[in-house]
């Protein structure tokens, strides 16, 4: 059947079922090359005339499914490593060619590799599959053959392309290299006794010659006892002189040479020389490239495109395939072939196509052709589109297969789309594994996704689980998960919160997105008056910035030139626009669209990790560095009011401690805090507390009011602030 | 191509619908029978690990929401509600549960088709019914699925039967309604929505005038990085069409005064098949919006592709038959195709 043909007629499958048949089908399509087909009907009518009883039957239709056994499998990753060298591939470099044969090369010994690998697999006897595996097995192998078989061939006529007439040389190899069924005779023949007397000896020969094979036609001719005759000796001088085209000589140089070698054959085959041996004369005949011998040697040469490069070996004149039974008797793989040797590619790719059913040869010897430039000079003006159409319907039938990697998908993706691609498929994994992780309850999994993904939204709804946990039960879970957030703390605020509130002994080492929260405590200080403890101790900001300000210290260790510019980076509107609504969620804060989201990403909040740090700092008793990161959780005012409550109880020990942690100053702050949560829960009671709960409230209220005003009294003792009137 | 699995479905009435989730590892069917299905495949297997009566009627359609919502299931049905149905958490080895999370109750006729936006749009549905109104429903909170604010209820006009997100995430969202009013005279019978951002209202875009019979489904193709839309439609025919939005230099050629906010679309038939020659059912795009299948009355489905030139064509039918009798299912018939090469002897020459 012609190409056009098998192109047109679509592929029939038959389902066996009398509801689809009698109601009409429906279809929906699965991942991948997978069709699920189940009986469908006008919803309006489907309940009356349905066939009674039967059961409702569901069909998943599948097909180029032939990638996915394992051998193969294995055949599609190691190609897919040499896809992504040739894409990485520089384009002008020297020694495009000879990297380009490499290439070749490579794809063909993993083709080799996988043929090799199922032979092994149908020839070891453990090996217990059924016999539909078995000879799914064979006809996988029968076509990784092929495949190997016009791959080596695109390789020499298209890849390779040396100066014309060279060609033959590689040519000849394919064959050697392919057809060894000769081979294995002449193993066979030469243990034999007399191997003269094997059936096959004669046709063992007359393949090797008309394959060129001069040396190995010699020594098969010379296990004969006839060896002495006139004629064998003759023919042997001539097979030895037959001139061998190499690829430093000049063509003309040869041609010149093959020609005088010619003649001389036909001028000793005139000459009645072999009249004695009917078997040398044939072999003469084929040295003098007569016709006839070929058609007569047909059973031994095979295939037309054996003959054909024995023809083109001993005549150079164009060839005629019709005595091979023309185009009407042709395998589908010899059209492959015979347009290989036309040399048309557009024309060898449509047809391997239409033939092989799986896309893993055409998608790569497509691209492979497309880096050698060979689809563009070939005027296909479509050549590009070609490629990244073939790759994309590969990378369809490998996602059929749930364990082919989708990144091996996206990498086949056009460049135009394949970064974005990449971006969102990232994204989204992350979130479905986060969710699933969050749906069994492990929090600390679901948060690790969430920081992969950089998804803020979702950061900070598991920092929120964080923080109610730790308020429920007083402890973190995901303790070395906190510990090492690092820069991802940024993320969102209620992250940097939670991280920051035990930050350790890495002070020296703190990353410099710490400093720039540190950057931004200090000028909100500034810049926020009503909102600070500078306008309420009466200070002015400059000094308190200096004196009073518990991150002084790092401030100073920041490069001052860094300062205002990272201070510019936040224009008044953004953070006034941020201070009136301190009570939105973050998702809310992103609604505002006079803000853009990258800003609000460089705008550090307090967060979880903060917190986390602060309890890294106590736990190791130094008590100043947690006290000062306490307050600035507390003053930078981001945290959730709920929280707040939780902050003051972790500043109670710091106050009763002997020594004074908290300055005068320090110990205003907190009050005032205090007193803006007491405010707070005046103005919006708790709905549904009871009296206990409110005592108990009550009871911490106090108890925190009274070791606010002892380190109050005792800071002041201990600065001398205050003077003696 | 082979039929890989034949799976009884359980279910004691006509299928209306299958859905594959995300991930086509499970699977959603509904049924006549008042019954949802879930199917999960297990070692190869399809196994049906969750079973129940969902609605007080037929129930006509189920659909997935992408995975990072987690696992939640919408259902519309005759008794004129849709429903989300969300998993629970399930202890090793025992089967899931699933709960109604809500009851979308605004309908006060048939709900016929019911589907989730695109992730990118956040957690959004959109449900159409026979009174001819689109409902898009938003649940503001993702992590709460018992709130769903009914966003926009847009007035057709036609009894409706099919809607389609339009997957495009570099558009904005966009919705293809179409109906199964028998009349031919009502003139176009699917109608394209789009929600503008600046009046935060759906208004009516296009109206496909070529299609007039009553259309049963209607399904835009995943978009990976194309410049237009393609938009299939099934009623008698199966129809293509590409929607490509006329940026505002090519409107400023034509003179006509353009209403800012409303996007133009210059529409083009790409394919028209009438191979089924009866009532076209249900298409069905693979994800990456190369190949349609489309089925019908006729019992056949039909894969139809366009190659890189854009020739639309038929690549497959699978034909039902009756007879109960398995076709001859050679071996080679999904290694060579066609077989074309039917014995392994008559490939090798050598």
């Amino acid at each position: 059947m012609m190409m056009a043909e098998r192109e047109n007629v679509p592929h029939n499958v038959h389902i066996s079922d009398p509801d689809c048949a009698a109601l009409g089908c429906r279809a929906t399509w699965g991942f991948g090359n997978q069709l699920l087909v189940f009986a469908g009907k006008n919803s309006k009518q489907a309940v009356e005339d349905m066939p009674g009883g039967a059961t409702r039957l569901l069909h998943e239709v599948q097909w180029d499914t032939d990638m996915h056994n394992p051998i193969a499998r294995k055949l599609v990753n190691e190609a897919h490593n040499i896809f992504l060298k040739l894409q990485q591939h520089q384009k002008d470099k020297e020694g495009k060619k000879t990297d380009m044969v490499t290439f070749s090369r490579e794809y063909r010994s993993v083709i080799k590799a996988c043929t090799v690998h199922i032979k092994s697999e149908l020839g070891s006897r453990q090996y217990t599959a059924t016999p539909e595996t078995k000879q799914q097995l064979r006809l996988q192998l029968a076509m990784f053959d092929i495949i190997e078989l016009i791959w080596s061939l695109c390789e020499i006529l298209f890849i390779e392309a040396l100066p014309a007439g060279i060609v033959l040389t590689q040519l000849l190899d394919w064959l050697h290299v392919h057809f060894v069924e000769y081979d294995q005779m002449a193993l066979d023949l030469l243990k034999d006794e007399v191997p003269e007397e094997n059936p096959n000896f004669w046709k063992v020969v007359y393949s090797f010659v008309l394959q060129g094979r001069t040396n190995d036609a010699i020594h098969i001719l010379s296990t004969r006892p006839a060896q002495r005759s006139p004629a064998f000796v003759t023919i042997v001088a001539l097979l030895r002189d037959m001139p061998q085209l190499r690829s430093t000589q000049m063509v003309a140089e040869f041609e010149m040479r093959w020609r005088h070698w010619q003649e001389q054959c036909q001028q000793r085959l005139e000459d009645g020389e072999f009249a004695s041996d009917k078997h040398m004369e044939t072999i003469c005949r084929m040295l003098v490239g007569e016709d006839e011998v070929f058609v007569e040697q047909q059973e031994v040469l095979g295939n037309w495109y054996c003959m054909l490069i024995s023809r083109l070996l001993y005549q150079h004149p164009t060839f005629c395939i019709d005595a091979y039974g023309g185009h009407s008797h042709m395998q589908p793989a010899d059209n492959i072939i015979l347009a290989a040797i036309e040399f048309d590619i557009h024309h060898v790719i449509k047809e391997s196509s239409t033939t092989f059913s799986n896309w893993w040869f055409v998608a790569h010897i497509t691209d492979l052709l497309h880096h050698c430039d060979k689809l563009e000079s070939q005027t296909l003006y479509f050549g590009a589109t070609m490629r990244e159409f073939l790759l994309l319907e590969y990378a369809t039938s490998l996602m059929s297969h749930h364990r082919q990697y989708l990144e091996l998908f996206i990498e086949h993706l056009p460049i135009e789309t394949e970064k974005k691609a990449q971006k969102v498929l990232l994204r989204s994994v992350c979130k479905v594994m986060g969710m699933q992780a969050l749906h069994i309850g492990r929090l600390g999994s679901a948060l690790a996704w969430g920081l992969r993904s950089k998804d803020v939204n979702f950061a900070s709804f598991l920092a929120e689980h964080f923080l109610n946990e730790y308020t429920e039960s007083g402890h973190f879970s995901s303790l070395d998960l906190l510990d090492n957030l690092g820069p991802a703390m940024l993320l969102c605020s209620k992250l940097t919160f939670l991280g920051e509130y035990d930050r350790s002994r890495q002070v020296p080492g703190v990353p410099p997105v710490v400093y720039k929260y540190f950057v931004v405590t200090c000028c909100k200080y500034q810049e926020f008056p009503q909102l600070s403890i500078s306008k309420y101790r009466g200070v002015p900001p400059v000094v308190y910035k200096y004196v009073c300000n518990p991150v002084v210290g790092k401030y100073r260790e920041f490069p001052q030139s860094c300062m205002p510019g990272k201070y510019q980076e936040f224009p008044q509107l953004s953070i006034s626009k941020y201070q009136e609504f301190p009570q939105l969620s973050i998702s809310k804060y992103r609604e505002f669209p006079q803000l853009s989201i990258s800003k609000y990403q460089e705008f550090p909040q307090l967060s979880i990790s903060k917190y986390r740090e602060f309890h890294q700092l106590y736990a190791e008793r130094q008590f100043r560095p947690a006290a000062s990161l306490l307050l600035s959780l507390l003053t930078a005012r981001i945290a959730p009011k709920k929280f707040w409550q939780v902050l003051l109880t972790d500043a109670l020990p710091l106050l009763e401690v002997e020594e004074v942690i908290f300055s005068s100053q320090q110990t205003y702050e907190l009050m005032h805090c205090l007193e803006e949560l007491n405010i707070a829960a005046k103005l919006h009671p708790q709905p549904n507390q009871t009296a206990l709960e409110d005592n108990v409230e009550t009871e911490k209220l106090n108890l925190m009011k009274l070791a606010l005003a002892r380190n109050l009294a005792r800071a002041i003792v201990h600065e001398r602030s205050v003077q003696p009137v | 191509m082979y039929v890989a699995k034949t799976i009884p479905a359980e279910h004691r009435d006509l299928i209306h619908d299958v859905a594959y989730d995300f991930h086509g590892r499970r699977m959603a069917t509904c049924s006549s029978d008042q019954f949802v299905k879930i199917w999960d495949l297990v070692d190869g297997e399809w196994k049906c690990t969750a079973s129940w009566k969902a609605h007080s009627g037929s129930v006509w359609r189920v659909t997935w929401a992408h995975p990072e919502f987690g696992q939640v299931i919408a259902t519309c049905s005759f008794d004129r509600t849709a429903a989300i149905w969300e998993e629970l958490p399930a202890e090793a080895g025992e089967s899931s549960q699933w709960v109604k999370r809500t009851s979308l109750v605004d309908s006060r006729t048939s709900v016929t088709d019911v589907k989730f936006a695109s992730k990118h749009q956040g957690l959004q549905l959109a449900t159409c019914s026979a009174d001819g109104v689109v409902r898009i429903y938003e649940a503001p909170d993702v992590m709460n699925l018992s709130q769903w604010t009914p966003q926009h209820a847009i007035q057709c006009k036609t009894s409706c039967s099919c809607i389609s997100w339009n997957p495009s995430r570099m558009h904005p969202s966009m919705i293809a309604v179409g109906s199964d009013d028998p009349s031919s005279s009502g003139g176009g019978k699917v109608q394209i929505f789009e929600y503008s951002d600046n009046t935060r209202k759906w208004t009516r875009v296009e109206t496909i005038m070529t299609v007039t019979d009553s259309v049963r489904d209607v399904a835009f193709a995943p978009n990976l990085g194309r410049s237009y839309h393609m938009l299939a439609i099934a009623s008698k025919d199966v129809t293509v069409m590409t929607l490509k939005p006329l940026t505002r230099k090519d409107l400023g050629g034509t003179g006509t005064s353009v209403t800012p906010g409303i996007s133009k679309y210059e529409i083009h038939q790409v394919a028209q098949f009438d191979d089924h020659h009866s009532q076209v059912w249900r298409l069905s795009w693979n994800i990456t919006g190369t190949i349609l299948a489309s089925s019908g009355d006729d019992g056949c489905v039909r894969l139809w592709k366009a190659n890189y030139l854009d020739n639309w064509k038929c690549i497959s039918v699978l034909q039902a038959d009756g007879s109960g009798v398995q076709p001859d299912n050679a071996p080679t018939a999904h290694y060579l195709k066609l077989g074309k090469i039917t014995h392994p002897s008559q490939v090798a020459w050598h």
